[in-house]
């Protein structure tokens, strides 16, 4: 399915600051993301097959699967809004801004100042949500993807862990292979 | 490497109409989605802990087990008779409207009640199960 860097394209989601990339005719990466997020079946489907994970520590205050579906729910109704408020200051320039939004990642990616990958996380304490992109300069961002985090790395996360760095790597190369 | 910012504008490419309109679509439903979400999970959650299964659900609730997912789904823009089905089927009120006017009363009903009337007087009299008569004067108060 994303196997052929022809499919990838850039869409406009907020102006030029706010991007996201679209493989093939599938759904750009940013709705598909918000799309499924607000899906209270599909979310609780995914907390279901992983329960085991919400026996973790960092998730005590959460009883049980209902309560992890409505927060993942929350979290992406709120960092929906957000991201366009953040994406209309950043083209007007004001602040808060996305600059003061995404973070920078550790592990493969931690130094690199260039097609540099960084990460949003949705505003519960701790966030459930992640969404990937790549900054392309100061203000200017391309989503690729993102979902719920559970574990405390990536690699050991099941919403996350079999697309998220695969789908940076993909991109980065995408970016410039065709834009340097 | 540096990029080649004027060439990526360039490509970039509109968002699909399918996408705006989901888009503007989960914008403008924000408010009552949020409500039909919370009625799926208090759903979800009732199904889970009194081990009852969607089709159960449906078939008391005398839908098909087609509408009991669209409802779990949480996109569903629910009318006041299907949360009442709802809450019936489960025996459980899940949504819960603020009554600010409310008051509250004491109800004196009899036990069997008959109607006579006089020739003189419209008054309503009644028999409790004791044999007594008695009447009923207005107005009644009761609880709301």
């Amino acid at each position: 399915m994303k196997n052929n860097d022809d499919d990838i394209s850039i869409v406009s989601i907020f102006g030029k600051s706010l991007l996201s990339i679209k493989y093939g005719e599938e759904d750009n990466e940013y709705d598909k993301f918000f799309d499924m997020h607000n899906d209270t079946t599909y979310v609780r489907t995914f907390f279901k097959e992983n329960e085991s994970f919400l026996e973790n520590e960092v998730w005590k205050n959460i009883p049980n699967i209902e309560s992890a579906t409505r927060q993942v729910i929350k979290e992406a109704e709120e960092l929906e809004i957000f991201l366009e408020e953040l994406a209309l200051n950043s083209e007007n320039n004001e602040i808060p801004d996305l600059d003061s939004h995404f973070k920078y990642l550790d592990g493969e990616f931690k130094n690199v100042y260039e097609y540099t990958p960084v990460k949003s996380y949705g505003p519960g304490r701790p966030s459930l949500l992640r969404l990937y992109a790549i900054k392309l300069a100061p203000n200017k961002y391309v989503i690729t993807g993102g979902g719920i985090k559970l574990g405390d790395k990536i690699q050991t996360s099941p919403g996350i862990k079999d697309f998220v760095l695969k789908d940076i790597r993909r991109v980065r190369k995408y970016l410039i292979d065709n834009f340097s | 490497m540096e990029l080649n910012l004027d060439k990526l504008d360039a490509a970039i490419r509109p968002r699909s109409e399918a996408s705006a309109r989901r888009a503007r679509e989960r914008k403008e439903s924000r408010a009552w989605r949020s409500m039909s979400q919370d009625v799926a999970l208090a759903l979800y959650h009732y199904l889970r802990t009194n081990e009852m299964t969607q089709k159960a659900l449906a078939e008391k609730m005398e839908v098909s087990p087609a509408y009991v997912a669209k409802i779990l789904k949480g996109a569903e823009n629910l009318t006041l008779e299907t949360i009442s089905r709802i809450q019936s089927a489960i025996g459980k009120q899940i949504v819960h409207i603020d009554r600010p006017y409310e008051f509250t009363a004491t109800i004196s009903f009899p036990a069997r009640i008959t109607h006579k009337q006089t020739a003189s007087s419209k008054v309503y009299s009644a028999k409790t199960s004791s044999g007594s008569f008695f009447n009923i004067s207005t107005p009644t108060t009761y609880a709301v």
